[in-house]
């Protein structure tokens, strides 16, 4: 069997409808929800969001560099494509 | 000196004006002003005083603008025909000055070489009907294109050079030159360039902006008659002196060649100058005389003058422009730059001063045509007036809105009221009070025509025919908001109901396509590729609950982080349920199974776009019908229901189902199926339910997915199982038998679902339910067949009746049990006890259950929790169906 014409690299996204997906975004920040609608631009509507945001203090004096994330859940967002880096399934974290 | 500057009783201007009064034709005109002494009308002086009133209010676009002073509109312009008579009235010797200021008379000797005086008013041109401007202008134009096509020297008829004469003149009055040097002009220099640019054929009519490589081309084409002009000038001053230009042929070369550059002069001082399409169009309504408002103030005066006595050269600013006149050299004094040198030219110009004449004449006349024109149409704004705005409809609402909205500067005298800048500053609290607001300002840039355009466009970029599906998520919105008592679109079958409510809007789409003429609008590419089908129903966003435990008693929050226990930073999101409920196999992977669901939806979303739009009858049926009918071949070929797989292999039908938007999408393709499809389906589902996610989740769990199931796929399977006969629940529940494990199938609430829907079918039928729907009433054979399935399925749960209850929760926990949960269990108890078929099973059942339904009833009957009142239902429920007659209550006191 084979595994059917996929068209574009878009209709891979598509396969993830309603499915929960990891997003990885611009400015460390990475998503995890249930995918809800998508676009060219990869402009996408995602539910039950958590957010993660990763930050690295710098200590001036010592320049010493600490990460540290910041967590944000969002019950519905739209995200706006051109800060979109990928889009793949959760996998396991 | 006289008033004038020169005698006026002299009896050549008078026959000249006489003659002009005459209205004869060309000829006459050219013949009369060549016999004249030159320049009838406004000396030097008054023109003076008259351009500088024109400047005074602005340019010459200025003066059509929206300059909401209105000072300079034509409607208040009182050096207007009305001053200066109409067409072909006899003027006389008896000018108005009134609207002229002083007359600084310089040079006397400039007048009294001269014997012709200023150019008269319009009044003296005849034949030129000044009010007709349609004809004129045609005739100018014809004479235009002419001269432009001859630009070498050909003899046009006398009328055109007379024609051309005045357009000269006119043009030459625009400014627009240098300062000083450009009055010096000892050899009848004309101004350089920037007259000369408008050279590019002009319609009077035409006020269009030159471009600066326009402009250039026409400074090019000067030059080149300069030179021509040069050459004829030299040898064209005597025939001149002689035939007045209308009889010199050299002369009509000049003119020929002057004529396309003098109307190109003019429109290209327009931009530069102060838009001056003023001789063409924007009237000078001070004076009609051609040159006038050529003078910015002194500077302009020589080379207007010269221009005047010169027009053919001073296209060309040929310094030996003496041919072209043949009357006193300058006629319009400049007071201020006292042109001396002019005077030096006098003989020489003299021939030209005639033609000069008439052809200011005749400029004067055009100018009162343009300016009629110009009011028709508006004037130009700002310095590059040309025809900007040729709406005067829209300068006078304007000016009508300003009036009554109390923003006309005739009321608000501050500068600020102009809507030109901001009044007196009054500390920043009104930004923009004093100002005329912008809507005001800048209404009616566009026409009608150009607005509606617009829109035109915008709509059919909007408009699509199928709004349903590119709009999909705004048109839900609105029916949503519409229909917000209406709970059924909220229902499982939303989607049919927004597909029937789809078709009302037919209509509007009919009159958009009307809107925008019929052209057939294909969206391209803003189709979102949205989960159309993925509708966001509010149960699904609120399955998310979010349980926090606060300790009673304890003040705010208790912090449980320690360093033993510290506080988790990252939060692994283990009940976030990854599909991997759904398990991949080597040759059905989960990504093909995601692309079956979603070319499923592709059918599906197309034989629903058929649906709402159904053939007109007869032309479209055909393709709409091999449509759907594609679609669902399409559809069936997926589902992959007809393949015989074997048992060992998996089956992709029942992972379809294993994903929400499978499970969703099942409910919305039954309708397309055949009975005996759907038979299949059921078959199939039947058969691999071991396969299916919500038949392995533990007892009891209360995923989404199994809720989900329950009210998409389930409710299908009613609707079709509530309408077949005794044989097909026979020969359901036998796949059912034959293929599970009862007690494991008995485990999860979709598998009661299944048996407890064929047990109740098979109950109605027995009892004749099945008459109704013209069901035969269920033969012998099935209904043996019936009471032996029964007792299998009895035999393979007795003994696990009690165990089909979710185990109940540790005491300590909270109780998180519903009654609502266990409905189903209650149900399907129920409809076994209806189905029993000998008082055997009954009593088992109820020695089975018995411990669960005293604590149900002992729960529901005590207490006024509704939940608990619930239970009670369901308890009775299973009892009434036991038909003992007890009432729940009743057991709980015995």
């Amino acid at each position: 069997m084979t595994d059917g014409a996929i068209a574009e690299p878009l209709d891979l996204v598509r396969l993830s409808l309603d499915e929960r997906i990891y997003v990885k975004m611009r400015g460390d920040r990475e998503l995890k929800g249930r995918l809800h609608a998508y676009d060219q631009h990869m402009n996408l509507v995602l539910s039950d969001v958590d957010e993660t945001i990763t930050v690295v203090d710098v200590n001036e004096e010592t320049f010493e560099e600490r990460i540290r994330t910041v967590k944000r859940s969002h019950e519905m967002m739209f995200v706006r494509g051109d800060g979109v880096i990928l889009v793949s399934p959760p996998g396991r974290t | 000196m006289s008033f004038f500057g020169f005698d006026t009783s002299k009896p050549v201007r008078g026959n000249e004006r006489a003659d002009a009064a005459n209205g004869g034709g060309g000829e006459n005109e050219g013949t009369g002003g060549l016999d004249g002494a030159g320049m009838d009308g406004l000396d030097g002086s008054r023109l003076d005083s008259l351009l500088e009133e024109r400047f005074k209010y602005g340019t010459y676009g200025g003066e059509q603008s929206d300059d909401v002073d209105g000072l300079l509109l034509e409607d208040d312009d009182d050096l207007n025909d009305e001053t200066f008579g109409g067409s072909g009235a006899d003027v006389g010797t008896d000018f108005d000055f009134t609207a002229g200021a002083s007359f600084p008379v310089e040079s006397d000797d400039f007048f009294a070489s001269t014997s012709k005086g200023p150019i008269s008013p319009v009044k003296t041109t005849s034949g030129h009907a000044v009010g007709s401007s349609g004809p004129k202008m045609m005739s100018l134009e014809e004479i235009e294109a002419q001269m432009m096509s001859n630009r070498h020297l050909t003899q046009p008829p006398l009328q055109q050079s007379q024609h051309s004469q005045p357009i000269f003149n006119q043009q030459f009055q625009s400014p627009g030159f240098g300062g000083p040097p450009q009055f010096r002009l000892a050899n009848n220099q004309f101004p350089p360039a920037p007259q000369a640019a408008l050279s590019i054929g002009s319609q009077f009519g035409d006020r269009r902006i030159l471009s600066v490589t326009e402009i250039e081309e026409g400074l090019l084409q000067q030059k080149q008659q300069q030179q021509h002009l040069q050459q004829h000038m030299s040898h064209t001053q005597q025939p001149l002196q002689v035939n007045h230009i209308s009889s010199g042929p050299p002369g009509h070369p000049q003119f020929q060649q002057g004529h396309p550059v003098g109307f190109a002069p003019l429109q290209h001082m327009n931009p530069p100058v102060m838009g001056p399409p003023g001789m063409m169009a924007s009237g000078s309504p001070p004076h009609h005389h051609p040159n006038l408002p050529q003078f910015n103030g002194p500077p302009m005066g020589g080379p207007m003058l010269q221009n005047q006595i010169f027009p053919p050269a001073q296209q060309f600013q040929q310094p030996s422009a003496p041919r072209s006149f043949h009357g006193s050299p300058i006629p319009l004094h400049p007071p201020a730059t006292g042109n001396q040198p002019l005077s030096t030219s006098n003989q020489q110009n003299l021939p030209q001063d005639e033609m000069l004449r008439n052809a200011q004449l005749y400029a004067q006349q055009q100018h009162q045509m343009q300016m009629q024109q110009q009011q028709q149409r508006g004037g130009g704004r700002g310095e590059y007036g040309a025809m900007r705005y040729n709406n005067v409809q829209a300068m006078n609402n304007r000016k009508n809105v300003l009036m009554h909205t109390g923003f006309s500067s005739e009321d608000n005298p501050q500068r600020g009221a102009s809507g030109k800048g901001p009044g007196a500053f009054d500390g920043g609290w009104s930004m923009q009070s004093n100002r005329t607001p912008r809507w005001i300002r800048y209404a009616d840039s566009m026409t009608q025509y150009e607005k509606e355009t617009i829109a035109k466009i915008q709509i059919a970029q909007l408009v699509s025919e199928s709004p349903f599906r590119d709009d999909f998520y705004y048109q839900i919105y609105n029916l949503f908001k519409s229909s917000v008592s209406d709970v059924g679109i909220a229902g499982a079958n939303w989607q049919q109901t927004v597909v029937n409510q789809g078709k009302d809007t037919s209509d509007m789409q009919a009159q958009m396509k009307k809107l925008i003429e019929g052209k057939k609008i294909k969206q391209k590419g803003t189709t979102c590729k949205y989960a159309l089908y993925s509708s966001i129903s509010t149960s699904l966003l609120m399955a998310t609950i979010l349980v926090t435990v606060a300790l009673e008693g304890a003040l705010g929050k208790i912090s449980l982080t320690s360093v033993k226990n510290p506080r988790q930073l990252i939060q692994i999101n283990q009940a976030a349920k990854e599909n991997h409920s759904v398990p991949t196999f080597s040759r059905l992977t989960r990504r093909k199974i995601l692309k079956s669901i979603e070319k499923v939806y592709t059918c599906i979303l197309n034989l629903e776009q058929l649906k709402r739009k159904p053939p007109t009858v007869g032309v479209d049926d055909e393709a709409w019908n091999a449509d759907s009918q594609q679609n669902i071949a399409e559809l069936w070929e997926e589902l992959s229901l007809n393949d015989n797989i074997p048992f060992t292999l998996p089956h992709p039908f029942p992972y379809f189902l294993s994903y929400s938007k499978g499970k969703k999408a099942f409910s919305r393709l039954v309708p397309y199926l055949t009975p005996d499809q759907m038979f299949a389906a059921l078959s199939t589902l039947f058969s691999r339910a071991e396969s299916l996610d919500v038949c392995n989740m533990p007892a009891g769990s209360q995923d989404e997915a199994i809720e989900l199931f329950a009210s998409t796929v389930v409710p299908t399977l009613v609707s079709f199982i509530s309408e077949v006969p005794l044989q097909v629940v026979n020969a359901f529940l036998r796949i059912l038998l034959e293929r599970h494990n009862m007690v494991w199938l008995a485990k999860s609430k979709a598998g009661l679902a299944f048996l407890a829907l064929l047990l109740s079918r098979a109950e109605i039928l027995k009892q004749g339910g099945g008459l109704q729907q013209g069901l035969r009433p269920p033969g012998a054979d099935d209904l043996a067949l019936w009471t032996e399935l029964y007792n299998f399925l009895f035999a393979s749960l007795e003994g696990n009746f009690a165990a089909i209850f979710p185990p109940t929760p540790s005491p300590d926990a909270l109780d998180t049990s519903k009654p609502a949960d266990e409905v189903y269990i209650w149900q399907f108890l129920a409809a076994m006890a209806v189905g029993a078929t000998s008082a055997d099973h009954q009593r088992v059942l109820l020695t089975e259950v018995r411990d669960k339904i005293f604590e149900t009833s002992r729960r529901g009957s005590g207490s006024e929790n509704p939940e608990d009142v619930r239970a009670l239902t369901n308890v009775n429920l299973f009892l009434n169906a036991l038909g003992l007659g007890i009432d729940a209550s009743q057991l709980a006191n015995m």
